[in-house]
């Protein structure tokens, strides 16, 4: 399994980090959609992400990854679904130090339904140095109550080790998925047999 | 609307009269809305269904995508945005104020001309630099 493209999904709620990350990940200079930002209640910070960002990266194995993040706030919904279609996975940025970290995830779990039912979902749960409740376990118990099964890691995106990791482990499971599917149509009667 | 960002309801007022002018003035108007960079609403007319907090929200995904793609493609400033659908055309320019940038998003009914929306939405954009 080499040589594809995938394209994948950062998202989280606004300051979360998904422009970060894909900054820290890219191997091309990011294509940024950021304008002033005028709801300084909601965030401290000049800039939010409008439409989206992208950068790419190239695997060890030759696979390429296109990397997407979206918008945070949910009045720009409409572009979660449009940047989701063909995505294989997605990788969903919690920041902690928010007054309801799991209410937020639940926002894009939502959402985000039809990648989370194929199971190509990484949760990363950022300033739990400073804020270190909700712990890692009460996400395992909140998704564990869900029915879902999503790796849940602590992650600082600014370290681009740290995004690595993120997309590695999304990575394994989008391979995961395409080797289940290659396998299941290699032995669905009328499969063509090797010599 | 959004309540948080455009605090300045002296303004948001004038803006909205001279929303309500640019409409009288063009019938084929269907819809405006004014809003801020980020995607909030500012002050809007409506002869449509659509939501102008929605239309809002769009209207900044929209114009950040084409001042990107200009931006990237070393064609300098975005000027305006322009759709041209079956039913209508929509048209979106930024306004540079005195304070901070607006967008205004220009609705035109079936058969309204091109240029008669972009004529209005430069006048607009004039007058309002100067709110």
């Amino acid at each position: 399994m080499s040589g594809h493209e995938y394209k994948i999904i950062f998202t989280g709620t606004m300051g979360a980090g998904k422009t970060t990350a894909i900054a820290a990940l890219s191997e091309i200079p990011p294509v940024s959609t950021d304008v002033p930002n005028s709801d300084l209640g909601a965030f401290q910070k000049a800039t939010t992400t409008a439409a989206f960002d992208y950068g790419e990266l190239t695997l060890d194995g030759g696979n390429r990854l296109r990397l997407y993040g979206t918008p945070g706030q949910e009045r720009f919904r409409f572009m979660w679904s449009i940047l989701a279609r063909g995505a294989l996975g997605v990788i969903v940025l919690v920041d902690n130090s928010r007054p309801d970290p799991l209410a937020d995830l639940g926002i894009y779990i939502d959402n985000f339904a039809d990648v989370v039912a194929t199971g190509c979902l990484t949760i990363a749960v950022g300033r739990l140095d400073t804020h270190p409740d909700p712990s890692l376990d009460v996400y395992y118990e909140w998704l564990l109550a869900r029915d879902l099964a999503i790796p849940v890691l602590a992650a600082d995106v600014r370290r681009r080790d740290d995004v690595l990791v993120l997309v590695d482990t999304l990575f394994s499971l989008i391979e995961a998925k395409v080797i289940a599917a290659e396998e299941a149509d290699a032995m669905a009667p009328g499969a063509a047999v090797g010599d | 609307m959004f309540d948080q960002p455009f605090r300045d309801s002296a303004r948001s007022s004038r803006l909205q009269a001279r929303l309500v002018a640019l409409a009288d003035a063009v019938p084929d108007v269907v819809e405006a809305v004014l809003s801020t960079e980020d995607g909030f609403e500012v002050a809007s007319i409506g002869r449509s269904s659509v939501s102008p907090a929605k239309v809002a929200a769009m209207t900044s995904s929209l114009h950040a995508v084409g001042a990107t793609m200009s931006d990237e493609s070393g064609l300098a400033a975005c000027r305006n945005v322009i759709v041209e659908a079956a039913a209508g055309t929509i048209v979106i320019v930024r306004i540079a104020t005195r304070e901070t940038a607006l967008l205004l998003t220009i609705v035109g009914r079936h058969g309204a001309l091109l240029g008669t929306l972009l004529f209005a939405s430069r006048e607009f954009a004039a007058a309002a630099a100067k709110e």
